[in-house]
């Protein structure tokens, strides 16, 4: 039994290392060799110049100045949602969600149509009122905005799920001492909610370290590169510069566990354990007049960051002339038919997407399991490494995983590169994290006595697993799952990099069409992703989590 | 310092009644209790006097000043109120010192830096410690963090503190301790309490008055002798303490006492008032008769079901005539066993006939 447990943590431990570590490692190993194998730091010195410094820079600011704007917006939001009678909260929540699937071109594109500087609805909009075009997306400012409009529901949601957790006595002592309201969320709910800031700022910027939508779409038409698009550039070249990659990466890799250890430092004795407060609601502030402006600036902020891109990308996926808006004589279905048929690898990359995510899912579920279950309910120093290992990906960004997928998979003893396994295991070692998270969030809410009490009846340990655990699971399972295939389903920036002809993914395609300048077509296509994601997505939301939620 | 008045305060929560038009008077440099079972409401009226929520209508007033009139239109917030409060949870802010979590309410009232020191240590020193005062919270133990959330709630010298089930979170042993130090805390500084709690023994050692609630209203207030031996219903004396309940089928008044028809046989008990529908009597009010004794009123035969242990008495399950089971409290020498055949008897002042 005992040889058994070590025997499967062994294993987990060895696969996991495979997928994740080893990547990772052969970042930094690609990054001191040249393509003949031969250790060098000719990679280093080929990106040490102005060119190469003022992208790491510009990627910097770009990430501070969009998580900044998403802060501004996000939290805010949450307090005003948690904090006061505003009303209308249920919607305004799940409306800030479904902006948080939307796939990654979704902003980018939608805010072309909407500011491009000649042609853009705002823009006309504007000159026929006032006669002017005074927007441009076509610049760091345009980056910037469309990046925040889509990554601030990932901030809003880690503060919202705080604030709505402190213990409400921690206020109402406040209150108690003679506090105000204001000097109670300077003094007592800011810095309770700080940590969560933090690691909303932390995800963010990691976040937008490997965003690709906004910088290829409208970073790469106004020569506004950043780290992806220059990666994204590099690896396109012939022959492609994947050692200069490396090296690009290791340096990002670097300012990534900066961030980390900034964070991990900033929140030394300050994870607190705030959830309790016995269903006892928050005391609300009263908005009284102030309700209807409030209302009104977070209705235009929402119209802006999701209702107004999803009108302009559905409108111009059926215009004959896409910047020609709404009438009758524009309208057209023909690109429907088009995203479907028009070029011979649509078929292809759709059956694409669906191998490959589904494979994904099901492995990142086959090795996301037994690893929660080794996590939780095991433990022990190889269960602590499993964990460690499993989670690594979330702290490097996406773009750089790949990379060392990359470098990994090039070579022998396991070439992949070029195929769709390459793909696959890909997206297994940055989405496993999704996988593994609720299944061990749900299992630790399983008491060992129900599986305990099932052994000492004498159930076989097959039948415990079919009987007991697979049902109390149920829920998070097919939700892990489904988060995992979501995730497959909408990324772009692994699959930009691994892209090969006959190798293409949806929104792959969707970015081909794009730069063939098939606008439409294009835009049928994502409003078709679109609907599959946020579908998928609302079958995850009504799920229950587990079985143990049917009681309460 | 100032009492609290409680006139016609009713409260919903959506459609439901948690507050009943009740009225009472906590009096100035007490411990008065708001003692029930959960969700009873006593919660409820502790957050509506602390201005933590909105009554529907009614008044609340600390002394002569007014803090919440519904018809005259005052609610004075929370945070004007001058209270002191002290938090099941304790609600320490883990972000701040000790030190920093007393001194906040004197901070908040803009006292001066020496002052601030000065009535910090002192407040620190009335739960003895002020060696922790560079602590956060969550260095503490528990019953540490309960002294600090006192101190906090003293700080600042407000004349009426409120505590809700403070003691809950606590052990046993740390829970008595504890109670001990709350009293002390109170006599010194002769603030006025009001506590709420479920645990009958904590209200009864606590307090100088106890209120009891039960679905919203008042069932009976009073000193606590006076509650537990003169209940006003049965819930009040099921709720506190132990108790036998004998169904009564019929009164017969004689002079000077009441012959009640339950089925044990006939209880001779102190004249009724009212209508009454049942029989009450303490386990540790019946007593053992000798089987030898010659029969006399009040006295009954029964069968010992079973007898368990508890240290300081013995607990005995007995079976009497009519079905009845009674449980009786004895002395632990006592050597009945299962099985037993015993006679006890009922004293005729310490029976008590109660309303439904």
């Amino acid at each position: 039994m005992r040889v058994g447990k070590n025997l499967t943590n062994g294993v987990l431990l060895l696969l996991v290392a495979y997928i994740i570590v080893y990547p990772i490692l052969w970042v930094f190993m690609g990054s001191v060799q040249n393509s003949q194998g031969q250790w060098t730091l000719e990679n280093f010195g080929a990106i040490y110049n102005v060119y190469y410094l003022t992208i790491i820079l510009r990627t910097l600011w770009y990430g501070a100045c969009s998580v900044a704007l998403s802060l501004v917006i996000a939290v805010p939001l949450a307090w005003v949602i948690n904090r006061t009678d505003l009303g209308w909260k249920r919607t305004i929540r799940a409306l800030v969600i479904v902006n948080f699937v939307m796939p990654p071109l979704f902003h980018a594109l939608a805010f072309v149509f909407m500011f491009k500087p000649d042609a853009g609805f705002i823009n006309n909009l504007f000159n026929s009122v006032f006669g002017i075009q005074p927007f441009d997306i076509y610049t760091f400012e345009g980056l910037v905005f469309a990046t925040a409009c889509g990554l601030y529901p990932l901030i809003f949601i880690l503060v919202d799920a705080t604030l709505r957790n402190i213990d409400p006595s921690h206020e109402e002592a406040a209150a108690i001492c003679g506090s105000s309201r204001w000097k109670t969320v300077r003094t007592v709910t800011f810095p309770l909610v700080m940590p969560s800031i933090l690691s909303g700022v932390l995800l963010g910027l990691l976040e937008v370290f490997a965003t690709f939508g906004p910088p290829a779409i409208i970073g790469i038409p106004s020569k506004i590169y950043v780290m992806t698009t220059q990666l994204y550039v590099d690896l396109s070249s012939s022959p492609p510069r994947i050692e200069r990659g490396a090296a690009l990466s290791v340096i990002f890799l670097a300012i990534a566990y900066l961030l980390v250890f900034i964070q991990q430092k900033a929140l030394r004795n300050r994870s607190y354990v705030t959830i309790g407060g016995k269903g006892i609601r928050h005391r609300l502030l009263p908005l009284g007049g102030w309700r209807w402006p409030i209302l009104a600036v977070i209705a235009l902020t929402i119209f802006i960051s999701l209702l107004a891109p999803t009108l302009a990308l559905v409108m111009v996926s059926f215009s004959k002339v896409w910047s020609a808006g709404f009438a009758p004589e524009n309208l057209t279905f023909s690109y429907y038919h088009d995203a479907l048929f028009l070029r011979s690898d649509i078929f292809s990359s759709f059956s694409n997407t669906v191998i490959v995510s589904l494979t994904t899912m099901f492995l990142a579920i086959l090795l996301g399991g037994p690893i929660a279950w080794a996590v939780v309910k095991r433990g022990g120093p190889i269960a602590n490494l499993l964990k460690l290992i499993t989670f690594l990906p979330l702290s490097v960004p996406g773009v750089v995983f790949t990379i060392g997928v990359i470098l990994t998979f090039i070579q022998p003893p396991l070439v992949l590169y070029g195929t769709l396994s390459i793909i696959v295991v890909c997206y297994l070692g940055r989405f496993l994290p999704f996988a593994v998270q609720p299944l061990s969030d749900a299992l630790r809410q399983v008491d060992m006595s129900l599986i305990e009490a099932a052994r000492v009846m004498g159930s076989s340990a097959g039948h415990i697993v079919r009987k007991i655990t697979l049902p109390l699971l149920k829920g998070s399972l097919i939700s892990a799952a489904l988060l995992v295939f979501i995730s497959c389903v909408r990324e772009i920036v692994s699959i930009a990099l691994l892209y090969s002809p006959g190798n293409s993914t949806l929104m792959m395609t969707a970015m081909l069409l794009w730069d063939e300048g098939q606008v439409q077509t294009t835009s049928a296509l994502v409003v078709m992703i679109l609907l599959i994601v946020v579908v998928f997505y609302l079958i995850v939301h009504a799920l229950p989590k587990n079985g143990l939620d049917r009681e309460r | 310092m100032k009492s609290i008045t409680v006139g016609a305060l009713t409260k919903f929560f959506s459609n439901d009644k948690v507050i009943d038009n009740i009225s009472f008077h906590a009096e100035e440099g007490q411990i008065t209790s708001l003692l029930g079972p959960s969700g009873c409401g006593k919660t409820t009226t502790l957050r509506c006097i602390a201005g933590l929520e909105t009554p529907a209508s009614g008044h609340i007033a600390f002394g002569d000043e007014t803090v919440f009139d519904s018809e005259r239109g005052i609610d004075i917030s929370v945070e004007k109120r001058k209270l002191g409060m002290i938090f099941q949870s304790y609600a320490l802010w883990p972000h701040m010192t000790v030190q920093e979590n007393v001194a906040y309410g004197l901070n908040v009232r803009d006292t001066n830096r020496m002052d601030i020191e000065k009535r910090v240590g002192k407040a620190l020193d009335l739960v003895q410690l002020r060696s922790m005062a560079g602590s956060y919270p969550s260095n503490l133990s528990g019953g540490q963090q309960q002294r600090v959330a006192l101190a906090r709630c003293l700080a600042y010298d407000p004349e009426i503190i409120l505590l809700d089930e403070p003691l809950a979170n606590l052990d046993a042993k740390l829970r008595d301790s504890m109670r001990y130090e709350l009293l002390e805390v109170q006599r010194r500084t002769g603030v006025t309490a009001l506590y709420v709690t479920h645990d009958q023994l904590e209200a009864m050692s606590l307090s100088q008055k106890m209120i009891v609630m039960e679905a919203g209203k008042i069932a009976q207030e009073g000193v606590p002798e006076e509650v537990y031996r003169e209940p006003a219903n049965r819930f009040v004396a099921d709720f506190i303490g132990n108790s036998n309940f004998l169904s009564i089928a019929g009164l017969d008044a004689r002079s000077g006492y009441t012959d009640v028809r339950t089925a044990l046989g006939v209880v001779r008990c102190p004249p009724a008032t009212g209508a009454c529908a049942w029989l009450m009597v303490r386990p540790e009010d019946i007593q053992l008769v000798e089987n030898e004794a010659p029969s006399s009123a009040n006295t009954y035969k029964g069968l010992v079901k079973s007898r368990i242990f508890h240290g300081d008495i013995v607990q005995l399950h007995v079976l009497a005539q009519g079905d009845t089971h009674l449980t009786i409290h004895v002395r632990n020498d006592v050597p009945h066993t299962d099985g037993a055949r015993i006679r006890f008897f009922l004293p005729e002042s310490k029976v008590r006939l109660l309303k439904a």
